[in-house]
């Protein structure tokens, strides 16, 4: 039994991580009978016996019960086509939106256009089928009609959430804004004026930049110190690319 | 062969100074485009190339898709300016194949599976060449697929090894590779011990083919450590773009 990493190291593919008897955990493979190798670039982790790598970039998998938010791509007659930044298109039909719509009378159009965010939760997903969005199981689910949605590396979503949602409670709190972070790396920041939103912004990207560090939440709990003394002008370069107003 | 053109010296010196077993000056940056997925850029001597990478996404047209696996599409391309003589942007029969034996060098560290109906690029455009660009763009491109998230088995690292004056040689450049009696390109997997790819031009006895893999292996355990490097610096530190 040997470890040839310590915990949070940063690993690369085809990086022996250990020998001996382990549990594989997310990114990693076992050769032969006792060799365990990384297989994305991400920082090392063992618990409770068993080996895994966080992945510090990817693409989104979707998964069965994940709340998203996804930007309106094409409009059929009873369903939207919905990126969520995933490798694959969703869709979400007429039925599964939250208010009740007759797509043979009604234009669906009227309620979600191309180019509009919707946040809903992934209703079936699997080998063989693309992924099909529901928004009608929670009242928060629906057209994005307020606020700022950015875009953030999925990877970071965790450490943007907090461990049971510490961190985003605590951004909330602080900041008098409320931030939505969707699972496919999309948040929705709404505040009651831009400085409040402007600020949630940057305290969202500062997070995903330093997701990999450690202290995190003392650094982010010492910046929303200094944001909100007098005299501090906070601003969100303009040519974050991702980010769209709504 | 010309006579008039002495490559290597009799204690065993380049045209560039550097010993039989020594690779070209090498840099390697991870990360430097923004709109792709996974990105590097890589200098081995002279040799200039950018790698991008896009995908995991959805196959178009549809029924190029795959039920059960990615399908990884490689563009292995010459910009006009990369060499002396201007050379036409259309994609010559030789970049086409270039394109198809580096996919096969990358297809075998790569999940393939986890990814189905979907296509994986691989963009290798040789910005300024001087031998070697196939293997620096496998060396890049495995590099670029690491930074972009998509798993694999492990890295791909390769170099050539060639015949110079009647010595098995590492890391050939330009004026080697034109001159030289053989070159041979090799790919592996370091860490698994596997060679991905093996191509052959001109002559070798069997003994310095066997000098010849031995002599790559020294110098891609060099190159290994040096895309390791790259990939960590991505996460410890300030990004510039090129």
């Amino acid at each position: 039994m040997t470890v040839y990493f310590k915990h949070r190291d940063i690993v690369t593919p085809g990086d022996l991580l250990a020998r001996g008897r382990f549990r594989v955990g997310a990114n990693v493979v076992k050769v032969g009978e006792d060799s365990y190798y990384a297989t994305v670039l991400g920082s090392f982790e063992l618990q409770n016996g068993v080996l895994s790598v966080r992945a510090l970039r990817g693409p989104y998998m979707p998964r069965k019960g994940d709340r998203v938010i996804g930007m309106v791509v094409d409009i059929s007659m009873g369903s939207w086509s919905v990126d969520i930044r995933s490798p694959y298109e969703a869709t979400l039909p007429a039925g599964r939106f939250p208010v009740r719509i007759n797509p043979v009378l009604d234009d669906i159009r009227k309620y979600l256009k191309v180019g509009d965010y919707v946040y809903a939760e992934i209703a079936e997903f699997d080998r063989f089928r693309a992924p099909v969005l529901d928004a009608t199981a929670s009242r928060e689910f629906g057209p994005i009609k307020q606020g700022v949605v950015v875009a953030i590396e999925p990877t970071r979503v965790p450490r943007v959430i907090g461990r049971n949602g510490s961190m985003i409670k605590l951004l909330n709190k602080e900041l008098n804004a409320n931030i939505v972070v969707a699972q496919n790396g999309y948040v929705w920041v709404r505040g009651n004026d831009s400085t409040a939103i402007n600020r949630a912004v940057r305290i969202v990207k500062m997070i995903e930049a330093e997701a990999h560090t450690q202290g995190l939440t003392s650094r982010v709990e010492e910046m929303l110190k200094t944001l909100k003394s007098p005299g501090v002008q906070p601003s969100v370069s303009g040519e974050e690319g991702n980010s769209g107003g709504v | 062969m010309s006579e008039s053109v002495v490559l290597i010296t009799q204690d065993g010196v380049r045209l560039d100074g550097r010993r039989i077993d020594e690779l070209r000056p090498v840099k390697m940056q991870v990360g430097v485009l923004k709109n792709c997925s996974g990105s590097a850029y890589i200098e081995q001597g002279k040799t200039k190339i950018l790698v991008a990478v896009q995908g995991p996404r959805e196959a178009h047209p549809k029924h190029i898709a795959l039920p059960g696996r990615a399908i990884l599409r490689t563009r292995y391309h010459m910009a006009p300016f990369s060499t002396d003589e201007r050379k036409s942007p259309a994609p010559s029969r030789r970049e086409v194949e270039l394109s198809k034996v580096i996919r096969e060098a990358l297809e075998p560290a790569l999940f393939l599976e986890e990814y189905p109906k979907t296509v994986i690029d691989v963009f290798i455009e040789v910005l300024q060449a001087d031998a070697g660009t196939r293997s620096a763009g496998i060396t890049a491109a495995s590099i670029a697929l690491a930074e972009a998230g998509i798993p694999m088995r492990d890295l791909v690292t390769a170099v050539a090894v060639g015949k110079v004056g009647g010595k098995v040689v590492l890391d050939l450049n330009e004026a080697e590779d034109e001159h030289g009696e053989a070159d041979m390109p090799i790919a592996m997997m370091p860490s698994l011990n596997k060679i991905t790819l093996l191509q052959l031009n001109g002559r070798l006895t069997r003994q310095e083919l066997e000098e010849g893999v031995n002599l790559v292996k020294k110098g891609i355990k060099e190159l290994y450590s040096l895309q390791k490097q790259a990939l960590r610096a991505r996460f410890s530190g300030a990004q510039v773009e090129v």
